[in-house]
């Protein structure tokens, strides 16, 4: 068992950590968390993506996203503590972050240590929290194979009200005659949608209802068998998903935004940009 | 400053209270703060509290609502709880109590969900051009839990003193800045002073006490507290600059963490007093990308912060101090 551990202080890393990862001891640095977690099954899975993506790293985390979600089971509470993410991504699983954002030979350091829409790890959990429809990770998939939906709609306030996210991503898969939206689409849309908010409010078309978390302690301890989800999905927190009422009325609202963004319509039927 | 919406919104002021909130069942009045718009939970944090529950209130000007509603309108209520940390969302759907300008509702929530510091915002919305948009929004509330330290900007910054000379301190980085007086940690999350105990003098000049200082001594002390203060707003508000992301089109997206935001909010009110915290980031960040620009910007901010710190004001303070100093003692050796 590899516990899980923090960094609560964010060390200076050297540019031959950042290019080799060598030159770096992160045991001086550690904390024990304050709950006993196993990291290996994570572990055990970031490797196995390693390996079933060995040419196309962006491509692992639609594959990645729900098993990193399902492996390190932590309440959003204790998932917000950067310095978990800092440990992860530094002593643990150093290589796999470099592995994936190689940028020319010196991963850039917010992968390591940044906020959860960077970070190599983080952004992988945090995608898969904020798009799972209740147990459902099919959605995260979606999400993950759109690269601007991780990229842009995860820094909006408006992606955390959950059955916008199930709307947009339903939408979104689907744009372009069946086929998934361009980047440009995902971003143009994230832009208007973003602006709609500024006047529309969103829970008033369809309420984000209130966190229950009843079995997210049973979920937080449950064991987790990582040979479980090598060859199959993961199942998530059992928990209700978006209610269809709701997401109806807010794929409507999504649809209506998007009929009025050029960018949208313009690229819609430009079969150029929709290739 | 106004936002201007291109339909028409409530001209009086919408307000949200807070009644007596229960902190798993039972009643803990104090820790509302109505004046503050704060609910520190400070002490049930430290006890572990597991719910929380927030009676709350919206109120509206009673005669623009009426005007609305005999127009044909449906103005209602919603309370929405956002933590950036948590990247949590919550909001309650408020029932009408009254003559139509006001409405109650409780805020459950659930201590898993929620993270450092948490937003409660107030909405009245009606249908405008077929859609229910926000037409009046109250100050927002904050619920503080001690997980997570004060603004630096709205409360004292974080302040921890180490001795930088023993090698087993915590943070170690903290070992690179020995024989130095203080360190600065410019976290996201978490920022940090950390003052070095082993300095001869420091702890005296700058610890607590309840005793006055004499006069040439509260002069040292102001100055060095300004200086420390001063570096620390610049370097932050440097790092949050940084942490600013810049659209193709020029449109800026806030730092996620939120003291950063803070504090590029009210730096910026000082540099820019007339305009809109949105538009004066933008023309900072327009500047920066300009050949002189960075220089412009620095200077900006440097005069910001020290009308943040209230530099001035210590300056003139220590210099009368040591004035009435020196009226006291004989000069030996003139200047």
């Amino acid at each position: 068992m590899t516990p899980l551990k923090e960094m609560l202080v964010t060390p200076e890393l050297p540019p031959s950590f950042l290019e080799e990862g060598i030159g770096f001891d992160p045991v001086p640095h550690e904390s024990a968390f304050a709950r006993g977690i196993d990291t290996e099954p994570l572990r055990n899975l970031v490797h196995e993506a390693m390996k079933r993506f060995p040419d196309d790293p962006g491509r692992s985390d639609a594959w990645l996203a729900p098993r990193v979600h399902y492996a390190l089971r932590l309440s959003r509470r204790e998932a917000a503590r950067r310095s978990v993410w800092t440990w992860l991504g530094i002593a643990l699983l150093p290589s796999y972050v470099r592995w994936r954002f190689p940028a020319g030979g010196s991963t850039p350091i917010e992968r390591f240590t940044g906020r959860e829409d960077k970070h190599a790890l983080g952004r992988l959990w945090w995608g898969a929290e904020l798009m799972r429809n209740g147990r459902n990770y099919e959605p995260v998939c979606a999400g993950f194979s759109m690269q601007d939906i991780p990229n842009t709609w995860m820094r909006l306030h408006a992606f955390h009200h959950r059955p916008l996210v199930q709307a947009v991503l339903q939408e979104l898969a689907v744009f372009n005659d069946g086929k998934p939206a361009t980047s440009d689409q995902v971003n143009a849309l994230a832009k208007a949608m973003n602006t709609t908010a500024y006047t529309v409010l969103l829970d008033a078309i369809a309420p984000d209802p209130e966190f229950e978390g009843g079995d997210l302690e049973a979920w937080l301890d449950e064991e987790v068998d990582e040979t479980l989800v090598l060859d199959q999905e993961p199942n998530g927190l059992l928990e209700d998903g978006v209610p269809e009422p709701e997401l109806n009325a807010m794929r409507e609202l999504v649809r209506e935004v998007a009929a009025r963004t050029p960018a949208m319509t313009k690229s819609r039927t430009d079969p150029k940009a929709a290739a | 400053m106004r936002e201007v919406y291109p339909y028409e919104t409530l001209g009086g002021d919408v307000a949200l209270l807070v009644g007596d909130i229960e902190i798993d069942g039972q009643a803990a009045p104090t820790w509302a703060e109505n004046e503050g718009r704060q609910i520190d939970l400070s002490h049930p944090e430290k006890a572990g509290w597991k719910s929380l529950r927030v009676p709350v209130t919206v109120m509206g000007p009673p005669t623009e609502l009426e005007a609305r509603a005999k127009a044909g309108g449906a103005p209602r209520a919603h309370v929405v709880v956002q933590c950036g940390f948590t990247n949590a969302r919550q909001s309650v759907a408020l029932a009408p109590d009254g003559d139509g300008n006001r409405w109650i509702g409780d805020l459950e929530m659930d201590r898993r969900f929620w993270f450092g510091r948490v937003e409660v915002a107030a909405f009245i919305t009606d249908e405008v051009d077929g859609r229910r948009r926000m037409v009046g929004w109250a100050d927002r509330w904050s619920i503080l839990l001690d997980d997570f330290p004060d603004s630096p900007v709205r409360g004292a910054l974080t302040v921890k003193w180490r001795n930088f000379d023993d090698k087993e301190t915590d943070p170690p980085s903290l070992a690179a800045a020995k024989g130095e007086p203080y360190f600065h940690l410019i976290d996201p999350n978490q920022p940090v002073l950390y003052l070095n105990s082993a300095f001869p003098g420091l702890e005296p000049l700058l610890g607590n006490r309840s005793g006055r200082r004499d006069h040439s001594e509260q002069a040292l002390h102001d100055q060095v507290r300004s200086m420390i203060a001063t570096k620390f707003f610049l370097g932050a508000a440097n790092a949050a600059l940084a942490g600013v992301e810049v659209d193709e089109d020029g449109g800026c997206n806030w730092p996620q963490s939120e003291w950063q935001r803070e504090l590029l909010e009210a730096l910026l009110h000082r540099a820019f007093p007339k305009r809109a915290a949105a538009d004066a980031l933008e023309e900072v960040m327009a500047l920066r990308r300009t050949d002189d620009g960075a220089g412009i910007v620095e200077n900006l901010l440097i005069t910001a912060v020290d009308r943040h710190v209230g530099a001035a004001r210590l300056l003139k303070l220590s210099i009368r101090n040591l004035g009435t100093d020196a009226a006291e003692t004989v000069q030996e050796q003139p200047i």
